[in-house]
């Protein structure tokens, strides 16, 4: 016994035996929501900030400057702001010289991306716990924060919203000298930027066929050997490994590029970090990791970590919240493959090539027999399946109890489960490999098509919708001239595989984002033979519907542009008789309201309500004369077909509401859904979960009944979802009350109401 | 130098009007309340709404905190403990505890974990079916390494007293790990 406490108190041998055993054995590591920690602090903070009496300051002049015209000038330098400098004083090593804060990498930027980290290099050493801990953001935004060197990096823990103006203040103090009285507030840095719009969403769903989808150019966007792994999380970034270097281990970390070429000899293995579809480096997630892998849902990732000759298998959370990653499983030796999902609350792993299944909690799950993998393995995205290539055959296995659900033909390999549970895979036979397709009723598989003789097929990535498998093919012996290329097949074959990418390069291991608007692959150009990380956006060739909506907002924007620049005439010309009667008679208004201008429009809602007729609800912002954004009205404006064009129908106005007061709804989509249709609500800020329920935020008829379920709440992208039933040609409503509350505890300003209106019969 | 518990001092005083203090200790104390509570609910989502309802009450009684010469710690254990009981009295009514000694062992769960883990885990498990006071006096000595004062603070109790829970804890294991050990070997 080590403790003298039990020593004095346990002298018999006895009873000595069982505090032994006490001692040496601590309880399990409980289970724990690495959501959990962070968000009951982020509840503390803003409680504490609410109710905790205010730090006496003492006037900082008063004694940070030895004369009173010195801290006049400080002062005045304090509140300078030239070509973008924004001067903050701090005192460094005892002097008074001044901190410069560079803003204008963000300042007064629009079109700022919502997955990129937020950058105020300092011109000096400045003291990095207090400027951190001073931060603000508004709206509500829950975020991590990093240096590089003297440039402080604010990563959002969840991408941003799109189309919001954010205003970001550090509150500089600086740091307490020896036999001084506590250092006090500095002037506040201010930076206001506004984040880029997304892609408008068409009313219908695209199809992901190959003939309607575009590769519309790529970029790399790391250095060679910059990371290793690489996969997409469900939210859009990208989960990597990078590999721990000597520079890195310093802290000099910026983007993927400047970091810089090839690992240093000095590296000691790898890092997980997160990193954006840009190449920036986000967030470190966890030191020393391999194999990361993303949840479907969830938030979370699982990755290896070696400690001697044994493997340690854990989690975490993707946004960096909850703490140290937490240890589900230990294996003897090194893992040679990312673990697998199953749904959001269990993974699959080899312990030695046996097949293993753990929950969060670090339970075994007990599995009917003993599944000994040699080849590829896949969970589906329900988590009821596993795709398994043992030595005896493949088959798909019952992810409970281990069972065999589906044998799968000899040879299958390459398995890729589709969003609906559809299988994927290869059959590697000499002289004619094959793709084939097992839809998710498991019935028998069909082949797809057969490949041409020597060229392997291998990385099978499913189309968001399940409709097209991108895959890389390579030629079985390397020939000057013969490269990896990377093609497109629609699931039923139909047309066959199309070069979807570059030729004269090695195009390899293609991902497509869940988004399905961008493509990750690997490339390496002839000559270097090492490969840079590459991204490619995807665009889908519109719909006669798509071109439609394309046209009626052609029109809004017509409509706008003259609104915005004060031509009322221009903007009568696109009203029809019942929109220009409206007008007349005083019930809308197109100008600003005095003093104030129309700073900014964006596109909240697109519904198509019948054949060649939209409702868009738009938020127009205004500003006053100095330019600030001071608040916001929104707009639903019906847009009809008349003849080759369309034209204003009618305009329905919203109160004006005062910008940051609270939460703000910045999206609204209906999206066609089995049984019923979702309505999906984006807010701008982080919001507190708990008050996300079926009284806060629903839609109702016309005669107030309530036509939603409960609505969930994903605190990643800041969406609310609402399963509906709604019946074509009728008016709902969708309404979000002041109980919203973010994060900091500021509620919606005013109740948020927008018309739901279905397509009638054939408006599709 | 200030020693740790100059630190804390320091800390917690700040922590009385400065949310960052009071952020600094929850980032401190976290981890061992949750820990705490979990290991006397045994349940995921109960554990955190004690250690919600543990961190709310410190702060709304930050003002009132006196530093003793214990651990700031200790304050919070207190608190947990109030709400674990609180618990348990919401779930069985004004149920005195000290005589619940079955309400572990019921849960269906126990037994079946107790089969797949080690004899590390079976002690603990036992601990699990321990008398309130004594249980709690078990958790902070052995799973928390607590001083006897301080857990003797903490649950209200003379240091004598404290050595008489966890002295009855020691010998009620000694007598019933045997018999659960054969009971489980002939079922594992």
């Amino acid at each position: 016994m080590t403790d003298p406490e039990l020593d004095d108190l346990f002298t018999d041998a006895a009873d000595r035996e069982v505090v032994e055993l006490l001692s040496s054995a601590r309880p399990a590591t409980p289970p724990l929501d690495p959501h959990f920690r962070n968000y009951l602090r982020t509840q503390l903070m803003a409680e504490a900030r609410k109710t905790l009496p205010r730090r006496e300051r003492a006037p900082w002049f008063s004694w940070r400057l030895p004369s009173p015209p010195l801290a006049m000038a400080a002062v005045a330098a304090g509140f300078l702001i030239v070509l973008g400098f924004e001067i903050a004083l701090l005192q460094r090593g005892g002097s008074q010289a001044p901190v410069a804060a560079d803003i204008h990498l963000v300042n007064g930027k629009s079109n700022v991306a919502t997955i990129e980290p937020i950058k105020i290099p300092f011109s000096g050493p400045v003291d990095k716990a207090a400027v951190e801990v001073q931060i603000q953001i508004e709206p509500a935004t829950d975020y991590t924060t990093r240096w590089d060197g003297n440039t402080l990096v604010i990563v959002p823990r969840h991408p941003l919203a799109a189309n919001t103006n954010y205003t970001v203040k550090l509150k500089p103090v600086a740091t307490p000298q020896p036999n001084q009285p506590a250092p006090s507030a500095q002037p506040q840095v201010v930076v206001h930027f506004v984040t880029a719009p997304p892609p408008t969403p068409p009313v219908v769903a695209p199809t992901y066929n190959s003939q309607n989808l575009v590769w519309s150019g790529d970029s790399p966007i790391t250095e060679p050997g910059a990371v290793g792994q690489a996969s997409w999380t469900p939210d859009g970034e990208i989960l990597v490994t990078r590999p721990v270097s000597t520079g890195q281990a310093q802290g000099a970390q910026g983007s993927a590029s400047a970091s810089g070429g090839q690992p240093s000899s000095s590296a000691t293995g790898t890092d997980i970090w997160l990193m954006s579809p840009k190449g920036s480096f986000l967030q470190k997630l966890a030191s020393g990791g391999r194999y990361p892998a993303a949840a479907p849902a969830g938030g979370l990732f699982a990755f290896w970590q070696m400690s001697g000759n044994r493997g340690t298998l854990l989690y975490g959370a993707l946004d960096g919240s909850g703490g140290d990653p937490v240890a589900l499983a230990t294996i003897d030796g090194a893992p040679d493959r990312a673990p697998v999902w199953l749904g959001k609350d269990r993974v699959a792993y080899l312990d030695a090539g046996r097949l293993r299944v753990v929950d969060l909690h670090g339970a075994q799950v007990q599995l009917a027999s003993t599944v000994n993998v040699s080849g590829s393995l896949a969970g589906s995205p329900d988590g009821t399946l596993i795709a398994a290539e043992t030595l005896s055959g493949s088959s798909i296995y019952d992810a409970g109890s281990g069972k065999v659900s589906k044998p799968l033909p000899q040879g299958a390999t390459g398995f890729s489960w589709s969003s609906s549970n559809d299988l994927a895979f290869v059959i590697e036979q000499p002289g004619n490999p094959q793709l084939r397709l097992l839809a998710h009723d498991q019935t028998a598989s069909t082949q797809v098509y057969a490949a041409p003789v020597n060229r392997s097929w291998t990385d099978l990535s499913w189309s968001p919708d399940g409709h097209a498998v991108l895959f890389a093919s390579r030629p079985a012996s390397a020939a000057p001239g013969e490269f990896s290329r990377t093609y497109l097949i629609n699931a039923d074959g139909q047309g066959g595989p199309v070069l979807f990418g570059g030729d004269g390069a090695e195009y390899a291991a293609p991902r497509w984002s869940p988004s399905g608007t961008m493509v990750l692959f690997s490339r390496a150009d002839e000559g270097s033979g090492i490969s840079k990380l590459w991204v490619a956006n995807v665009t889908v060739q519109p719909s006669a519907l798509d071109r439609a909506e394309n046209s009626a907002l052609a029109e809004v924007d017509t409509f706008m542009q003259a609104r915005l620049k004060g031509d009322l005439t221009a903007a009568q010309a696109e009203l029809d008789a019942n929109g220009l009667a409206k007008y007349q008679s005083g019930a809308m208004s197109l100008a600003s309201p005095s003093g104030q201008h129309y700073a900014r429009r964006y596109v909240v809602s697109v519904q198509l309500i019948s054949a060649g007729k939209f409702l868009v609800g738009l938020r127009l912002v205004l500003a006053d004369t100095a330019n600030r954004e001071t608040s916001y009205v929104d707009e639903h404006l019906t847009v009809i077909a008349q003849g080759p064009k369309f034209v204003i129908d009618d305009i329905v106005q919203a109160p004006a509401v005062q910008l940051g007061k609270g939460p703000t709804v910045v999206s609204v989509q209906v999206q066609a859904n089995k049984p019923g249709p979702l309505v999906l609500v984006q807010f701008d800020s982080d919001l507190d979960p708990s008050t996300i329920t079926s009284a806060s935020v629903f839609v109702r008829d016309d005669s107030g009944q309530v036509r939603s379920e409960t609505p969930t709440y994903d605190r990643t992208t800041h969406l609310v979802t609402l399963s509906v039933k709604l019946k074509p040609g009728n008016t709902y409503r969708l309404v979000v009350t002041t109980s919203v509350t973010d994060i900091n505890g500021h509620t919606v300003a005013q109740q948020f109401e927008s018309p739901i209106q279905p397509a009638q019969a054939g408006g599709g | 130098m200030p020693d740790g518990s100059q630190d804390e001092r320091e800390l917690v005083e700040r922590a009385k009007r400065d949310p960052d203090a009071f952020g600094a200790l929850y980032d401190r104390y976290f981890p061992q309340i949750y820990r705490f509570a979990y290991s006397r609910l045994r349940e995921q989502s109960l554990a955190e709404d004690v250690t919600q309802e543990v961190f709310f009450k410190a702060l709304r009684n930050m003002g009132r905190y006196t530093y003793s010469g214990h651990p700031f710690s200790s304050w919070l254990y207190q608190i947990a403990l109030n709400a674990v009981a609180d618990h348990y009295r919401g779930q069985r009514g004004e149920v005195e505890l000290e005589e619940a000694t079955g309400l572990a062992s019921q849960a269906p769960e126990v037994v079946d974990e107790v089969i797949r883990r080690d004899r590390s885990h079976r002690v603990w498990t036992a601990i699990d079916q321990l008398p309130r006071q004594q249980r709690a006096a078990m958790v902070l000595k052995f799973g928390e390494d607590r001083k006897i004062d301080e857990i003797a603070q903490i649950l209200g109790k003379s240091s004598g007293a404290v050595k008489l829970l966890l002295h009855r804890g020691v010998e009620r294991l000694r007598r019933e790990l045997p018999q659960l050990e054969a009971e489980l070997g002939t079922k594992s």
